[in-house]
């Protein structure tokens, strides 16, 4: 491996994108490159600055509403786009006129296209090897890994992103009505939840998100001054080690420690649930419990 | 995929795209017009199956070329990668404070600092940056997003960690002399 392939692996690495084998082989070059160890060193450090020292700005709620009313009107005008284009198949006269424009709009273009002559045939040759270059690229791209221990990095570093940044520019909803109206409006699915805070445990706000590229609903919760972060997404694919879990009354999720932040992980049906929190373990247990419990 | 569940799509999407937004328009006014342009735009060219990655890759495209439209800051070509180039005054400190650990470094650094060295780099190696530390995307989004040749972005990439690197290490003695961070943040 060259030093040029090596570094273009570098960020597949640190986000753990890599086959353990492509990682082997960069491991490999790395204990015998010279240099190629400082720029990952100087890579890592940067990543973990900006991602740690640098705000992440948050939609403030104005915008998030005026986009939200833009989207459903244009629904809307689309809903009544499709009534009128339905009208026009179902009415006898609108219908005659209808058939002819699309059998004219069909037969035209044929026409013209029989009397033209037909194009050089390796044109549509380089086009095609282009195409098929791409799709095959695309095609053999790694699917991004669904390890255990890759969703609990990507939840922990968003949980220590909302921290950072804690409370996000704009305010969320904390009535579970409105959380739940959101999740619904947003997600395109709805997380079963039965755990919207208590004395103890108490709701801060929740929001849709997007975990591992994929829509995610996010609780947050406060206990003695740590921050709790559920997160629940649609995870079927998500592998779940049948090591290092944690007994809890009759259940036993997967818990894990990353970036100094306890993570819980476990699935109910097609949903995968997550907790992170620097709570402690009795703590934990007892706030799996009441998200997990009916 | 219906509208709604299209818009619903794009939404996923907004903080990222709000986020990278401030980071390019520096003022809240000027970065909740882009991503709303953005989204105007993207409502009538994003066609509707799109999801997922290649939906976010698409927002992210709009927004830059909306961006640059408004901001025609550069030439068509990218900041160039300066590979190889020597750079003395951050080579210098960088020897002083070698045997500074890690995890030191990064901790007193104030958030002020990053911000202001970050907010300092020219708007293409910053959206590199944003887009894959930040978002975690793939180095072919990234070229994809900023129209550039896929061999180019990591070159970029690199160059903007190196400055961004040297601009950091000398304001680092200048940092651990001032008051701790989380004194700061608390503020």
């Amino acid at each position: 491996m060259t030093c040029d392939e090596a570094r273009e692996r570098f960020e597949d690495l640190l986000h753990d994108r890599l086959s353990p084998e492509e990682r082997q082989a960069l491991r490999q070059h790395l204990n015998e490159c010279p240099r190629c160890p400082e720029e990952l060193e100087r890579a890592e450090r940067i990543a973990s600055l900006i991602r740690t020292r640098a705000s992440y700005h948050r939609a403030p709620a104005h915008l998030r509403e005026t986009i939200l009313r833009e989207l459903r009107q244009e629904a809307g005008l689309m809903g009544m786009l499709g009534r009128a284009l339905h009208a026009l198949w179902t009415t006898p006269a609108a219908l005659c006129t209808t058939t002819a424009i699309v059998v004219l709009a069909i037969a035209l273009p044929l026409y013209h296209r029989w009397i033209t002559p037909t194009p050089p045939q390796a044109a549509t040759y380089v086009v095609r090897e282009e195409g098929l270059l791409h799709d095959e690229v695309l095609l053999h791209r790694p699917a991004p890994p669904q390890a255990a221990m890759y969703v609990v990095r990507e939840v922990a570093r968003h949980h220590v992103r909302l921290l950072l940044n804690y409370p996000p520019a704009g305010t969320d909803p904390t009535e579970p009505a409105q959380i739940q109206q959101w999740f619904q409006e947003t997600l395109g699915f709805s997380p079963p939840i039965h755990f919207w805070g208590n004395q103890e445990f108490k709701l801060l706000r929740g929001y849709p998100t997007y975990i591992l590229d994929r829509r995610a609903a996010c609780l947050l919760f406060k206990s003695k001054e740590v921050i709790s972060t559920l997160y629940i997404f649609p995870g079927s694919d998500v592998s779940i080690p049948a090591q290092g879990r944690r007994k809890i009354d009759t259940y036993a999720p997967y818990l894990t420690t990353t970036d100094d932040h306890r993570v819980l992980l476990w699935k109910q049906g097609e949903l995968t649930y997550l907790v992170v929190s620097r709570l402690t373990d009795p703590e934990l247990d007892q706030l799996f419990l009441r998200i997990r419990r009916p | 995929m219906t509208q709604a569940e299209f818009a619903a799509a794009t939404l996923v999407y907004l903080d990222a795209l709000y986020n990278l937004a401030s980071w390019l328009a520096h003022e809240p006014e000027a970065a909740s017009t882009l991503v709303h342009e953005t989204y105007r735009k993207a409502l009538h060219t994003v066609p509707k199956n799109l999801a997922g990655t290649k939906l976010r890759v698409r927002l992210f495209t709009i927004l830059w070329e909306i961006y640059r439209q408004h901001h025609p800051w550069h030439a068509e070509t990218p900041t160039s990668p300066r590979e190889g180039e020597e750079i003395g005054v951050g080579e210098a400190v960088e020897r002083e404070n070698a045997a500074l650990s890690r995890r030191l470094w990064l901790y007193a650094l104030p958030r002020g600092d990053v911000e202001a060295e970050l907010r300092g780099l020219p708007p293409d190696l910053r959206a590199v940056l944003l887009l894959v530390d930040v978002e975690g995307c793939p180095l072919t989004e990234v070229a994809e997003i900023l129209g550039w040749p896929g061999d180019h972005v990591y070159g970029a990439l690199s160059q903007a960690r190196r400055t961004l690197h040297d601009l950091l290490q000398v304001r680092l003695p200048a940092a651990l002399l001032s008051p701790p961070p989380e004194a700061e943040d608390q503020s």
